[in-house]
This record gives C-alpha cells, sequence and structure tokens, in this order.
C-alpha cells in the first residue's frame, strides 16, 4: 500500500515573530541555525537544547533574501547573506556575528547566492541584472568572474560533483557554464515555461538536475542530454523549492498554495515512485520559506529545519523508516544499537505527544510493514556463527510467564516474541546481527500492533537495549534475559495503569474531540459546504449560503480549498468555517456599528430560504386540484378540464383539452357503427403526440393527465350489491375539505359515490376492502382485488371510449410519475383517481386486519353481519346496538364499538367502558409505537 | 417565478451545511457545524422550531428525509463518524445509530421508499454503507462496501427509480464517479466515471421521470459538472460524459428537480444557478444567461414574464444584510 502517510513527525517548534525573518541558513555541522531579516539576525544553537535564540541586531533597510553558510567544515564560520545589490559575508563567533566582507557590484537586487563545493573560497551569485559572478573571498573587491546573460537570473547552483560546473536559471530556461570558460554557456535547457523558483543537482550524479517551477512542475535533466525532462513530478501548485534529499534517491519539495489557501506542507517524494508523495510533513500555517537538512552528529538520523512565513521554525525528525521510503539502502539498525552502547545515549524516541500517538494509529500498516522489511534487509545472510545463535535459542527457556516465543529462526537471525499482560499484547521482534553477541547487540522492534501506548513501548525498548547492551558488553548472550526483564516491566507498567483505566478512556475521548487529532486525517475530508439549493417537494427550491458580508471577501480568483484541513492553517479555534472566510476579509474593512454587524451576522449567517420555484415547472397544483376524472364520460371530462384550464388561465391547455374532447367525441359518438377510428389520423394519433410533446416539455401532468382520459381504468369491484354508478363525474375540489370522509361511502380511492343508504352501514370490516382505513397510515396500501374492464352501461349519459390508448408502459411510467407529483402536493384523492388508472400488480397487505368473530357460529368474518347466522357481529360496547358503520376497538382486549361512542368516552377517560380493567389508552399507543 | 416563501433564521450558531424539505414539504431539517440537527415546521409561510436534535458531537455535514410511509425519519451524518435515524414519536428521537465508519461520514440519503426502509452513508474511510430495517424482524441491518473510493467517499445518491436491483452512484477523492448495483454477492461496481481531475464532491441521480436515459450529474473540485448520460437504459455501463460548465470555484452541491430537467448547482462562490435542460436536450443556464431575475436582500426582483411558462430564468445571490 503506497500512500502518503502524513502524521506530523515533527518534535520542536519554536515561534520568533518578532525577527519577521525572510531567510535561514543551517551551517554544515548541524550546529547553527541562522534566521536572519531587516531589523535582526537570529542564531540559535540546534545542539545545546537548552540555548535560546541569540538576537543580533542588524538594521538594514532591506531584507536578507538569502543566506548561506560555508559548506566546507574548515570555513564554517562564514556565511553570505545576500541584502538588496550586495552579498556579505559574515563570520561566527562567540558574541555573534561580524560582517567581514561585502561584496558588491551587481546593480539589482541579487536574488541568489550558492559557495562552491569544492573551493571554501568561491562563491557564486547572480541577480536581475542579468550578471552572476563568481567571487573569490581572497579578493573581494571585484568578482573574480562574470558571466553575462541577456535576460535576468534568478538561481544559481554550483555542481555538487563537478568543480567547475554551475547553472543559472533565467525565467524559465537554465543555463549551465563551465567556469573555465565563461563567455558562453556550455548548455542551455528550455526547461519551464514559467519562472524556475529553484535548481538543485543531484548530489551523486553530476549530471542531474532538478528544476522546480511556477508551473506547478519540478522537472529532472540530464545535462548530457538536455532536450527533454528525464520525467516531471507534477505538483497541484507552484514549487517554489524542491531538492533532493540527503539519502536515498528522494526529493522534498515545497509547493505554494494558490493565494496562500491550502495546505502548506512539505511533500518527501520517492523518485523511483513519482505517484505520490511517500511522506508529508504537515503543520506550517505559512507557505514554508526555507528549508535546510540537518545529520544529528550522534546518529544516522536527519533532521529537516523548516522556516516558514508564520514565523515558527520547526525541526522534524526524519527516521529512518522515513529514509527507507526514499529508497535507502541500509543495514542501519546495527548503527542504531552501535549509537545505544557507543555513548550510552539512547536516540531518544520523539517526544510523545497527542500527535505523536495518532501516528501511530494511523500509521500502524504503513509501520508494520516497513517494520518487517526492515527487519529483512538489516538480516545479513545466514553468517559463519549460527552454531551459537542455535544453541542460544535451543537452551532458552521458554516458558517465561505471559511470554510466548512465536518465532526463533537461527537461520534469518529473527526472533518474535509475544508478551502479555492485563489485557495488553505486545510483540517484539528481534533481530541479531551477524556480530552479536560479541558486544553488538540484536535490534528491538515493537510492532505497532501491539496493544500499548508509545510512551510504554519506548520505555521497554529501553529496558531491552539496556539489558542487552550490559550482556553484550560481556560477550554474553541476551534474549532470555532481556525478555524476562520486558515482561516484568510490561507488569509493572500496567499494573499501574490499572486505576488509570477509566482515565484512560476519557483520554481516548478528549483525543477524539482534540483538533490536532482530526487535522492530519481532515486532509482527506472534503472542505464543508457552505452553501446549496436543493429542490425539495415538487416546485420547492431550498437555499442556504454564508451572509453577504462575508461572500464579498471571496473573490473569484479566490478558490475554495479542497480539504478540511485548511481550516486549521486561518484560525485558532479549529472547524470552524466561518472564521476561515472571516480571516480572508482581512483587517481593511473599518468596523463601524460593531455590535450591530455582529449581531446581523449572527442570524444571517444561519439563515436558510425556501423558495417557491413552481414557477418553473409547467405542473401546477390549483389544476391538479381542479382537474376532474370521469372514465364514463371522456368527452365531459375532457371539456370540464378545458373549462378548469381556461378559469386558472392556462388557455393553452384548455385547448388542448378542447381538441381532446373532439377526438373524446369521435370516438365515442356513433355506438353502431363500427368504425374504424383507430387508424384513424385524427383521433388517437393525436393524443399520441400530444402526450409525446408534453413529456418532452417535462410537463407531466398534461401527459399524465392524457393519458388517464384516454386509458382504460381498472375498475375495483364494487363493495356493495347496492352501488349504482350514478354519479357521473367526481370533481376532486370537493375532497379538500377536511370532512369529505364523513360523506356516505367517501372513499379516497372510488369515485363512484353509493348514493343507498345502506351505504352507511359499511362496518369497519367491509372497509377494508374500500381501502378508506389505510389512507392516513399508508397510502400506498391500496390492493386492487380483481381487475374487471369497466363496461359502460347503458344510460344515454354515458360515453366511454370505445377506443384507448394502448397500454405502453411508458404512459403508466407517466401516470406513476403524476400521482407521485400529487402525492407531494398532499393530494390524495386526485393520487387515488391517476392510482385507479394505473394498471400495477396488487401489492401484499402487510398491515393488520381486524377480523370479527361471530358470536353464535365462531367463524371469522370480515362482513358487519355473520355469512350464515346473518347476525351482526359487532355490537357497540356503550350503547349495545349492532355496528354497522365505522367501529374501532381496541387492540388489547377487544372490546370496542361506534366510532363516535368509543370516542367520547376515551375523550375522557381511559379505562375500558367494560370495566375488563384493559388501561386501553395506554396500550394502544404503546402499540402504536412498536 | 421565483419568489421567496420564507426566510428561516435557523438559529445555528455556526455555518449550515445542508438544509432538506420533507416529502409534502411541511417539515424543513437542517444541520450545521454547531453539531445540532434543527426542524422546522414551514406551514403557511411561518416558520416554527419543532426540536433542535442533539447527539452529534462533531459537525454534522448532511441530513435526509425518509419517505413518509415510514414516518417522519430524518438520517444525519457527521464529522464525528456516526449516522444518527432520528423518528418523530410524539418528540422526536434517536432511534438507531450507526458508527461503523471509521472516518467522517459525508454524505447520507434515503433510498426510494420501495425497497423499505434503507439508507447508504459516504464516508472518508474510503467506504459506504447501506443500512436498512428489516420489517420483518423490526432490527437495522447494514452492509459496509469497503475501499469503494481511494481515500474517500464525499457523496452519493441513489438511482431514484424503485424498479429492479437497487444502484446507488458514488463519487470520491479519487476522483471518479462509480456506480454500484446490489447483487447476489454484495454491492457491484458497474460504471467507473473518469472524467473529472480533482476530488468529486457530489453526485446526483436524476429522476427519470419522462426518458429512459439514465442520467447522472457529478461535480467536482476541479470547477466542472459533468452529466452523464447512459441510452441503454436497464445496463448502466456506457455513461458519455458532457461537461456542463466549468465554474469560477469548486463545485459541491447539486440537485435536481423532480422532473430531472432542472439541476440547481452550487459551489464556493456562495452562488447558486440553475441549468435547464430543452426538449433538444440541450443545456442552458437559466440564471446566469440573461440574469433577468436577482434576487437580493431578501427581495425577489421580478421582470415582466417573457412569453410561456417553460422558460424561467433568475439568479441567487446570497446577500442578506
Amino acid at each position: 500500500m503506497i500512500m502518503a502517510t502524513r502524521w506530523s513527525s515533527e518534535y520542536t517548534v519554536a515561534e520568533h515573530r518578532d525577527l519577521q525573518a525572510s531567510a535561514m541558513a543551517v551551517d554544515c555541522t548541524g550546529t547553527y541555525v541562522l534566521l536572519a531579516g531587516r531589523r535582526y539576525f537570529g542564531l540559535k544553537n540546534l545542539i545545546d537544547q537548552t540555548d535560546s535564540l541569540k538576537k543580533l541586531p542588524r538594521n538594514s533597510k532591506f531584507d536578507v533574501t538569502n543566506a548561506e553558510w560555508n559548506p566546507h567544515t574548515h570555513q564554517k564560520e562564514l556565511c553570505a547573506i545576500t541584502t538588496n545589490q550586495k552579498v556579505e559575508v559574515h563570520s561566527l563567533h562567540d558574541s555573534g556575528l561580524n560582517k567581514i566582507l561585502s561584496l558588491s557590484a551587481h546593480t539589482r537586487v541579487v536574488s541568489s547566492l550558492n559557495w562552491n563545493q569544492f573551493d571554501a573560497n568561491l562563491l557564486a551569485s547572480c541577480s536581475i541584472d542579468t550578471f552572476t559572478y563568481i567571487w573569490d573571498l581572497r579578493d573581494p573587491k571585484r568578482p573574480a568572474m562574470s558571466l553575462s546573460n541577456v535576460a535576468g537570473a534568478n538561481q544559481v547552483r554550483w555542481n555538487k560533483q563537478s568543480r567547475f560546473l554551475l547553472a543559472t536559471a533565467h525565467g524559465g530556461d537554465v543555463k549551465l557554464w563551465d567556469q573555465r570558460k565563461g563567455t558562453a554557456p556550455v548548455q542551455y535547457i528550455t526547461a519551464h515555461l514559467s519562472n524556475i523558483h529553484c535548481l538543485d543537482w543531484n548530489p551523486y550524479n553530476e549530471n542531474q538536475l532538478a528544476t522546480s517551477s511556477q508551473d506547478c512542475s519540478v522537472k529532472f535533466f540530464d545535462t548530457a542530454n538536455p532536450k527533454r525532462a528525464e520525467s516531471v513530478l507534477d505538483a497541484v501548485a507552484p514549487v517554489w523549492r524542491a531538492r533532493y534529499t540527503p539519502f536515498g534517491n528522494g526529493i522534498l519539495m515545497v509547493v505554494v498554495p494558490p493565494m496562500r489557501r491550502g495546505e502548506n506542507s512539505l511533500l518527501l517524494w520517492n523518485l523511483a515512485n513519482q505517484t505520490a508523495p511517500v511522506h508529508t510533513f504537515v503543520g506550517h500555517n505559512d507557505i514554508v520559506l526555507e528549508f535546510e537538512w540537518r545529520k544529528r552528529p550522534e546518529s544516522m538520523d536527519y533532521q529537516l529545519i523548516t522556516w516558514s512565513k508564520d514565523q515558527t521554525l520547526r525541526i522534524w525528525q526524519i527516521e529512518p523508516f522515513l529514509q527507507k521510503l526514499c529508497g535507502i539502502e541500509n543495514g542501519n539498525e546495527v548503527s542504531l544499537d552501535n549509537v545505544n552502547h557507543s555513548d550510552g545515549l539512547l536516540p531518544t524516541p520523539p517526544v510523545v505527544n497527542s500527535v505523536e500517538s495518532t501516528v501511530l494509529v494511523d500509521g500502524c500498516n504503513q509501520r508494520l510493514e516497513m517494520g518487517e522489511s526492515a527487519s529483512d534487509c538489516s538480516t545479513p545472510p545466514p553468517s559463519s556463527l549460527p552454531k551459537s545463535l542455535h544453541q542460544e535459542f535451543s537452551l532458552i527457556n521458554i516458558h517465561i510467564r505471559n511470554v510466548t516465543f512465536d518465532l526463533l529462526d537461527p537461520i534469518k537471525r529473527k526472533c518474535t516474541v509475544t508478551a502479555a499482560a492485563n489485557g495488553a499484547v505486545v510483540i517484539v521482534y528481534i533481530s541479531f546481527p551477524p556480530g552479536y553477541p560479541q558486544n553488538v547487540a540484536p535490534v528491538f522492534q515493537i510492532a505497532p500492533s501491539s496493544s500499548i501506548d508509545s510512551a510504554l513501548k519506548a520505555k521497554l525498548l529501553k529496558v531491552l537495549r539496556q539489558t542487552a547492551q550490559q550482556r553484550v558488553k560481556k560477550n554474553r548472550s541476551c534474549l532470555e534475559p532481556c525478555i524476562r526483564q520486558m515482561s516484568e516491566a510490561l507488569d509493572e507498567a500496567l499494573r499501574t495503569d490499572d486505576s488509570d483505566q477509566a482515565q484512560f478512556v476519557q483520554i481516548q475521548g478528549a483525543l477524539l474531540q482534540h483538533p490536532s487529532l482530526y487535522s492530519f486525517r481532515d486532509a482527506y475530508i472534503p472542505f464543508p459546504r457552505t452553501s446549496g439549493a436543493k429542490f425539495c417537494n415538487v416546485g420547492m427550491l431550498v437555499c442556504f449560503g454564508r451572509s453577504s458580508n462575508v461572500s464579498t471577501s471571496l473573490r473569484t480568483d479566490k478558490t475554495t480549498p479542497r480539504s478540511l484541513s485548511a481550516l486549521n492553517n486561518y484560525s485558532e479555534s479549529p472547524l470552524t468555517v466561518p472564521s476561515y472566510y472571516f480571516n480572508e476579509r482581512g483587517q481593511a474593512r473599518p468596523r463601524i456599528n460593531r455590535s450591530i454587524s455582529k449581531l446581523s451576522q449572527k442570524g444571517s449567517k444561519t439563515s436558510v430560504m425556501v423558495y417557491d420555484a413552481a414557477g418553473l415547472f409547467p405542473m401546477r397544483k390549483d389544476l391538479a386540484q381542479k382537474y376532474v376524472f370521469d372514465s364514463h364520460n371522456v368527452v365531459l371530462m375532457c371539456q370540464k378540464n378545458s373549462q378548469v384550464a381556461r378559469s386558472l388561465g392556462r388557455k393553452d391547455l384548455s385547448q388542448v383539452w378542447s381538441l381532446a374532447a373532439q377526438v373524446a367525441a369521435q370516438t365515442t359518438c356513433d355506438e353502431d357503427e363500427e368504425n374504424d377510428w383507430e387508424g384513424h389520423p385524427v383521433s388517437l394519433g393525436i393524443i399520441h403526440s400530444l402526450i409525446n410533446h408534453y413529456v418532452s416539455e417535462y410537463d407531466v401532468q398534461t401527459a399524465a393527465m392524457l393519458c388517464c382520459a384516454f386509458g382504460n381504468k381498472v375498475v375495483h369491484p364494487s363493495p356493495t350489491p347496492f352501488a349504482q354508478k350514478t354519479v357521473k363525474t367526481t370533481n376532486v375540489s370537493r375532497f379538500t375539505s377536511r370532512n369529505w370522509w364523513r360523506k356516505p361511502g367517501g372513499s379516497p380511492y372510488h369515485t363512484i359515490h353509493q348514493v343507498d343508504s345502506s351505504v352507511e352501514s359499511l362496518n369497519l370490516f367491509s372497509v377494508k376492502q374500500n381501502r378508506s382505513n389505510s389512507w392516513s397510515e399508508s397510502m400506498d396500501d391500496f390492493r386492487v382485488d380483481e381487475i374487471v374492464i369497466h363496461s359502460p352501461l347503458n344510460t344515454e349519459s354515458e360515453k366511454p371510449i370505445k377506443v384507448c390508448l394502448a397500454d405502453s408502459p411508458v404512459y403508466e411510467h407517466y401516470k406513476m410519475a403524476y400521482s407521485e407529483i400529487l402525492h407531494h402536493w398532499y393530494l390524495l384523492d386526485a393520487r387515488a383517481q391517476v392510482m385507479k388508472y394505473v394498471n400495477c400488480k396488487p401489492e401484499v397487505h402487510q398491515g393488520l386486519e381486524p377480523v370479527a368473530e361471530c358470536s353464535s357460529c365462531k367463524q371469522k368474518t370480515r362482513e358487519c353481519h355473520c355469512a350464515t347466522c346473518k347476525i351482526p357481529t359487532i355490537f357497540c360496547i356503550i350503547c349495545h346496538i349492532p355496528v354497522k358503520g365505522a367501529a374501532n376497538s381496541c387492540l388489547v382486549c377487544g372490546h370496542g364499538g361506534h366510532l363516535q361512542h368509543i370516542a367520547e368516552w376515551f375523550s375522557s377517560n381511559s379505562v375500558c367502558p367494560t370495566g375488563c380493567g384493559c388501561q386501553c389508552v395506554t396500550e394502544n399507543t404503546d402499540s402504536q409505537d412498536l | 417565478m421565483v419568489s421567496l416563501v420564507c426566510s428561516i433564521d435557523t438559529a445555528h450558531e455556526d455555518i449550515v451545511h445542508d438544509a432538506e424539505i420533507d416529502y409534502y414539504g411541511l417539515q424543513l431539517a437542517t444541520c450545521s457545524s454547531d453539531n445540532m440537527v434543527k426542524i422546522f415546521g414551514i406551514k403557511n409561510s411561518t416558520q416554527t422550531l419543532v426540536a433542535d436534535l442533539k447527539g452529534h458531537y462533531g459537525p454534522v455535514w448532511q441530513v435526509s428525509w425518509a419517505h413518509p410511509k415510514f414516518g417522519n425519519i430524518i438520517a444525519s451524518c457527521s464529522y464525528d463518524r456516526k449516522v444518527i435515524i432520528w423518528k418523530e414519536n410524539q418528540e422526536w428521537t434517536k432511534i438507531y445509530e450507526y458508527s461503523n465508519h471509521d472516518a467522517s461520514v459525508n454524505s447520507v440519503k434515503f433510498g426510494p421508499h420501495e425497497y423499505g426502509l434503507i439508507l447508504a452513508c459516504g464516508s472518508s474511510d474510503g467506504a459506504f454503507s447501506i443500512i436498512s430495517l428489516n420489517q420483518t424482524t423490526g432490527s437495522w441491518e447494514f452492509k459496509k462496501k469497503m475501499n469503494a473510493h481511494a481515500i474517500g467517499c464525499n457523496a452519493l445518491s441513489w438511482c431514484p427509480d424503485g424498479k429492479g436491483p437497487k444502484r446507488i452512484v458514488t463519487g470520491g477523492c479519487d476522483s471518479l464517479v462509480r456506480v454500484w448495483e446490489e447483487g447476489p454477492n454484495g454491492w457491484d461496481e458497474k460504471a467507473k466515471l473518469d472524467h473529472h481531475s480533482d476530488w468529486v464532491r457530489d453526485v446526483a441521480w436524476a429522476p427519470g421521470i419522462t426518458s429512459n436515459h439514465t442520467t447522472i450529474a457529478s461535480c467536482s473540485q476541479d470547477r466542472r459538472v459533468i452529466i452523464w448520460t447512459c441510452s441503454t437504459g436497464n445496463n448502466p455501463s456506457n455513461f458519455v460524459p458532457h461537461i456542463l460548465h466549468t465554474f469560477d470555484d469548486a463545485i459541491w452541491n447539486l440537485s435536481w428537480s423532480i422532473t430531472g430537467n432542472i439541476l440547481a448547482v452550487s459551489g464556493g462562490d456562495n452562488k447558486v444557478t440553475l441549468w435547464k435542460e430543452n426538449s433538444e436536450r440541450h443545456w442552458t443556464c437559466i440564471s446566469d444567461v440573461n440574469k433577468l431575475f436577482l434576487v437580493k436582500s431578501h427581495q425577489v426582483v421580478l421582470l415582466e414574464y417573457p412569453t410561456f411558462v417553460t422558460t424561467v430564468i433568475f439568479t441567487l445571490y446570497f446577500q442578506y444584510d
């Protein structure tokens, strides 16, 4: 898994705000760091941790643009800086810096300088005055050599392998010069289209040059064949610095996020794999101005020193695994251990803070792989001394309490031990260097999968190493004592931890809240939405956004950052989006009426606006409310709808409906004559094209209504034999009054209104077929018990069409879509009307079905009378009269009766009226919750 | 043709990240960086605060309403790696909490009601989860699709067609849009749509009321909105990208109208634009082209409505002072 790990391994941060330093340099021994600004030099001893920054007044009118220490140890006290048109050489002594030379020849600002890698007295400087000068410190009056060019130079770098070769950058071009032949460049490379910000020579290959540019790329050139770049590394933003790492085959890159918004990270790449950076150093809040590598004198570890515009100096620990990520082949574990006994100084594990601990959580896999491969690499081929290790392994007492030896491999010289205590598991990988045990200690690694925190890990490692050191000094084998010591240490540590268990859980919770933990994860979390618009319902548009005073600061030339981590760079309190935008605003805006603006700001930033965008859509709710359905007299239906459309100002639709009425009249007028209207061009063909037209206009309403008018109505069987289809048209709007269901036979899915008085006696159980009881619970529970194609009755007024639209699935789809829209509008009756035309499969009823039991024959029935005994099935518990209409009953005790009676009773009581003791009201609400 | 119905001062203490109105247009749910979800009644253009839902321990990114046949239910997802499902039984309560993601959950959406009570959520841990309520046992079940998107899944959207196998579309930090279909062995990738050059911020599957084309819109940090269409109806594999527009800033929110022909687009520039597909399948911005309607300081500036209802032009800027 190659993924950029991005935890922060820094362990020192120092803020030096007062310096306003613009340049930083670390001397060749890695002892001193110089921070140079307009008014002060800051000097700090990096080795002596107690040393605080020494502030030396400089008091110049000009900023320091570059600083570089002499790379030669015998002149390590020399430091060159560039300021305005001059190059100054300072010398370090006890009390501070002394200016010893001032090299002036340039006529414009000096843009870059570089010491020669071979001759301690040589120094090159370049300027936008087009000249590049080579200075010899022994003759500082004038440049020893001048290299002239037509374009101003912005970078100069000596080759690190060849002493006479140097490269200069001019805009997007690179020129190579030979010091011995200064009249003309020896090589000319057209590298980039934009300015080159940084040049760097490969420290190991004299022909390899890396250029980083404003055009967001780093290019690698072979100077022997510079026609095209050997490879190109693309970055997301202009590259400010890109230099080869002193270890492995890596490069460290500083990008400048556009408009200074975004991540100010340093990216470490392994050049062998240019798909993704191997590591990201996260932490700086502003552009990283300069970075330098420093090797810790006592170890193999490198440190990265960075100075950023945020005025912090950071020192990052480059642990061996990071070097490995850059492709370094090392058997350095040995030397790491050598360190231990050379001065007894353990390579101090990085200070464990919350940031570090998150590292372990996240880098877990990475490290595991690393750890394993590291031990693989460091294990030499079977050496000439396997016997002693064999012996040691065979002699070991593997019965140590809580310890298991998982692997003892004398060939590979490896061993894996698992120690458990108090629920914690520690896995230790031990590899034995060839010299072991002759004053060479084994290498210990604790697997990251171990369930202990890093502090304890460090402690255990220390115990292991110390024990090993003591033993191997006397050339004794050390495995068993080491493991025993560690086991004891672990026990002890966890025993004390016991009491802290609760606290630990708390800390975990706190960590979750801790911004710094989040921040590195945030790089993958998208930047929060601060504005948006959503279409809801049918024509509603919900909008939210930032308030105007924030939005004004947001210019179009600034793009929104990608990830949430950008927030951390801008606000003291992380994770607040407003602070991000407010910071942008700057201080330019005068703060008038502070309190008022604050108030309005609070309100406005959280406003959500609801717009009625119904006008954008051709569907109209008022039309939907007034449209009528009549399958028996299509002509009348079309005419009425035409009137409806006209009355609501839709003359276009009115005409469409008139046309539809004409077509319907044609298809229905002559019942006797068998005219084949189906093939007639003005009959259904026009309806088809009308529907298609309205669909292409996204007017589902009109299309679906036409589909209904000219479609087959699916007729449900009449629930009672008394039902007479005498009501011809049903105006849906009639139902919009809230009491429609009180009207006789009011079923939302039936337009057929029973006029017979017996309909009132429809009881609860027959209602089920009417589906009227389920309308409020689940609108979709309608069921078609039987599909009967309606055959027209021989009444004059009824003129159903003879020819229908074919049952096209597309038309069904339109009807469904329209019914969905009606549902959104809560026009349930209109929806039911439409659904009657939809030829869909009945849904399986899943709800409760009330069934009554006949009191005499015990048969179950859904009718209000038992089919066999003709006895009414339900008697009202209040008035003792058989229930024919709406009934209600308690689901628990089963007692019930007339809806009205029951409602009256329970308006003042909560116990069953029979006196059975059932708490009907509470029982039923409980069961509802289920 | 667009008028302000009401402006709701949500009184959130921090930026609002999402707002959605329920099925019937009666209740509004909002969520914010102040870790809260709020429910408002918006009947008759008046607003009443119905409930403050507290339960998240981080900014809440998105809310989604379930179909009303399941009751009043919303789901919210948050930076705290959780999805919470809330239901109104007399008062709003948490009925389920899903905390099976290892990073911020960025998107949550209820699926079509035909599949039952089901929702999908996408997280920065790269996975998406499908959480559903088993109607027979009444227990919540979930399926997690790991590594749907490398680095993270930023957005997802259900295929609104409730027929056939379940389908979702997801967008992520790998700059890809992926279409998934539920098969017998879990969720399979049906299509990988590769045309964006940066993180995909939102995806939206268009309701196909009137056409048999499958249409998906996606927007990205690369400032582009892409409309993907697939004409092969049932088998969504050959999607053709069409770049709707390249905007001035990253685009992070898309929403289709119920008819599937108007797309609301919003992004980092704090601007909402509406895009409409005409009958010839051409896309036009019905806000920027003519700039006839400008909503400013809570006032809707409406010009004389030109001809027919089908062309409407307006722009929304957030200028509340």
